[in-house]
């Protein structure tokens, strides 16, 4: 899905303080790599939230609130697909041990994943269990939305 | 980069009622501060908080479970807890989560 990317794709590479600091800012990069996409508000703060909460998973659970530590996002846009993968280290990180929310049981946690897996279209997670070393790839379908429909507002 | 959130306060005595408009982006980073502040202010029973959230352009989980434990601990003192003026981005949010049944929005 992501190998052969067209022409007019953006392709972004960055590596990330793990603080919670910075998640305004990836939210601001992220607006900027599709901004010329002109994305259905909706779809945007999809993408938007997804990726945030995958790096406050980071932030929070895998690093603890450890700023030394750093972790990588990538980004590539197409006109049909928008693609974030997340490297970071968690050993032994186990994505099938991610609980499932009961939504009836009101709980103050355990709602990042649920969202993001709701909310995205393709959600995988690797893991190295020798290293320890996670990527998770989530991708959202733009296909539908985009184009010359003009339904789109700047 | 540090984006701040503000909250601005109006105290109605006459009807035990605090409103809180709040300005910002609700994600981890920030609800630590504002739940502390917040908490800050509660009253003995009877009193109503209205987070007014006309001005927050974006809220996640984090921000979700901030409001989970506020309505919790307003709840224990016998309080009211109204989140009001949320946006559509905002609003899903809750939709999605099933927490728009949970919470009193107006």
């Amino acid at each position: 899905m992501l190998d052969n990317l067209p022409a007019n794709s953006t392709h972004l590479k960055m590596q990330v303080q793990g603080s919670s600091e910075t998640l305004s800012l990836i939210r601001r990069v992220i607006a900027a790599s599709v901004q010329h996409l002109k994305l259905d508000n909706a779809i945007l703060n999809d993408i938007k939230l997804a990726t945030t909460e995958a790096c406050t998973n980071v932030i929070k659970h895998a690093y603890k609130f450890d700023d030394s530590m750093a972790f990588e996002l990538e980004i590539k846009t197409s006109q049909r697909v928008f693609a974030v993968e997340v490297f970071y280290e968690d050993p032994g990180f186990s994505p099938e041990n991610i609980p499932v929310p009961d939504l009836n049981e009101i709980k103050e946690g355990g709602l990042g994943v649920f969202i993001i897996r709701n909310i995205m279209d393709h959600v995988d997670y690797q893991t190295d269990q020798q290293t320890g070393k996670v990527k998770l790839l989530m991708v959202k379908i733009l296909d539908q939305l985009t184009g010359d429909g003009g339904q789109s507002e700047d | 980069m540090e984006v701040k959130v503000k909250i601005e306060r109006k105290r109605d005595d006459a009807n035990k009622k605090k409103v809180f408009f709040i300005d910002g982006e609700l994600d981890v980073h920030h609800v630590k501060n504002l739940k502390a502040e917040i908490l800050e202010e509660l009253e003995p029973p009877g009193w109503s908080y209205e987070l007014n959230m006309d001005k927050v352009t974006y809220l996640d989980s984090s921000g979700l479970g901030m409001l989970v434990y506020l309505k919790k601990e307003i709840i224990k003192h016998e309080g009211r807890l109204i989140i009001s003026n949320l946006h559509e981005p905002v609003l899903n949010v809750f939709k999605l989560t099933k927490l728009d049944n949970f919470f009193e929005i107006s």
